[in-house]
């Protein structure tokens, strides 16, 4: 049994601001494609993109309660990345749905960040603007281009005085994480661990980066937006980048009993598999190693779970994988979807904010639609085609892979 | 440019790095720390300005200014030499 409660969330997505907005957002099977143009040296570039609009911090906090300390702070904040500023955000909504008592002892509070490189976007603006004049460049520059930026950031806004750092490891950041942060739950070094995952902010290196390796899908594959992003569909044409951001708070069960905190939920088990291999592409003994574990380190069976949020990115290798290996370890017929074809892939962010979207889907009993799935690659599974709105979810299995043979899975239990 | 149109673009420069702060709190006796330029805020200022100038100077020495009017003057005598 674990001895953890998550007891805060926050969350930036392409289909809501903050967590009831996004629940909406599930609900209704909300999605927001469009097309993301770059015009360099008078060639335009255009990528689709799950985008994230009207998002300004200093209006989008006025509600949460934080204190008028942290308010005015915030509020002050300059020469932060956009990936930052979005991650400040999901990290006082968290703190603020935790609402902790002014007693906190903040040494046994840890920051984990999830995700390297996330600041790409900005970077790239600042050095196209200071390419002619480097030697007037901001020197800001030398501080915020760190992504530990945010560590220091949120510690400040805070008071957090444990540790604080990144867990990198590609588009499963996120849920590594949560792993790390469990650790620190587990190991009783802290009471509170404040897990956020910044926007990974693409640059057009990104974005053709990830076109050039045929993993990102390409516009001219379908003729309206909407229909961009398919996982598992047949027709699936690789991952569309979606701008999402996320915070959970992991704390001791003990620490949230005491002050009479009910949670969301708890990690009841993990499991992380390499596959010794530098590549992009996924092996199904890899996942499956990644999802026994986590199910082993849980105590349950696989009859026990009663939904899967997939990694599912709609990368034809990928989707076949990950179905391949879902039903080698006997969840055939398991209810099943993809929160990545309503907001698109956030990358280093997605693990944690499926984990959000999941805890969402168990505390308000529903499953949310897989958009576009009209012709899956396997009918082994249940997949849910739209809102299944009476599901009662004790255990989900989150699974999140990356790029170099990074599979990891974690459970949520209600 | 004299060291007291210098100071008016110190205080303009000041002004965007540290919002809110009012005019008439600053003068050439103004010292940077109270005004809330924290050692990066400061790197800030003295970067922005020296390219408001066009001046490609050495920073080492404006560490040498204890109050705006200092950092004005030393500014100047830069902006002159030029």
């Amino acid at each position: 049994m674990a001895n953890n409660q998550i007891t805060g969330m926050g969350i930036i997505s392409p289909i809501g601001i903050g967590v009831n907005s996004f629940a909406e957002g599930l609900r209704k099977n909300k999605s927001n494609f469009s097309i993301e143009e770059f015009n360099i040296g008078g060639a335009v570039y255009k990528y689709p993109v799950g985008k994230t609009e009207n998002f300004i911090l200093g209006d989008v906090i006025a509600d949460l309660n934080i204190g008028s300390t942290i308010m005015s702070n915030t509020k002050r904040l300059r020469n932060l990345s956009r990936s930052s500023i979005y991650s400040v955000y999901c990290a006082l909504e968290a703190w603020s749905d935790a609402s902790f008592d002014s007693d906190l002892d903040m040494s046994r509070v840890a920051l984990i960040s999830a995700g390297s490189n996330t600041q790409e976007y900005t970077k790239f603006n600042v050095q196209n603007e200071y390419r002619e004049k480097i030697h007037f460049l901001n020197p800001n520059y030398g501080l915020n281009f760190f992504d530990t930026d945010i560590i220091g950031v949120l510690t400040e806004l805070l008071g957090i005085r444990g540790e604080g750092h990144l867990i990198g490891a590609a588009s499963a950041s996120g849920n590594m994480a949560i792993i790390q942060g469990l650790r620190l739950i587990d190991t009783c070094e802290y009471d509170v661990v404040i897990i956020v995952a910044p926007l990974m902010d693409l640059s057009i290196f990104e974005y053709q980066g990830f076109t050039a390796l045929g993993a990102m899908a390409k516009l001219s594959a379908v003729s309206d937006n909407a229909d961009i992003c398919n996982p598992f569909n047949k027709d699936h044409c690789g991952f569309v980048y979606g701008q999402s951001s996320a915070c959970l708070i992991l704390e001791s069960e003990i620490h949230a009993v005491r002050r009479g905190k009910q949670g969301y939920g708890s990690v009841e088990g993990y499991g992380i598999s390499m596959d010794a291999n530098r590549n992009p592409n996924p092996t199904v003994e890899g996942e499956k190693r990644a999802m026994r574990k986590a199910m082993s380190d849980a105590g349950i069976n696989p009859f026990d779970i009663d939904y899967v949020n997939t990694h599912g990115t709609g990368s034809p290798i990928g989707d076949r994988t990950e179905v391949e290996a879902i039903l080698s370890v006997g969840l055939k017929g398991v209810k099943i979807n993809s929160t990545k074809s309503l907001i698109g892939h956030a990358l280093t962010a997605a693990g944690l904010v499926e984990s959000v979207a999941s805890l969402i889907q168990m505390k308000d009993s529903f499953i949310h639609g897989n958009k576009n799935l009209t012709d899956p690659i396997s009918d082994a599974l249940d997949w849910v085609k739209s809102c299944n709105c009476n599901s009662e979810l004790k255990y989900i299995l989150n699974n999140s892979f990356g790029f170099g043979g990074i599979s990891t899975s974690i459970i949520l239990k209600k | 440019m004299e060291s007291n149109e210098i100071l008016k673009l110190v205080i303009t420069n000041i002004q965007k790095i540290v919002p809110n702060i009012s005019n008439e709190t600053i003068d050439r006796n103004s010292v940077l720390s109270p005004l809330g330029l924290d050692s990066v805020g400061r790197a800030e200022l003295i970067e922005q300005t020296l390219e408001d100038l066009h001046l490609q100077v050495s920073r080492f020495e404006f560490h040498a200014a204890h109050n705006l009017g200092e950092l004005a003057d030393l500014l100047a005598k830069q902006f002159k030499k030029v």
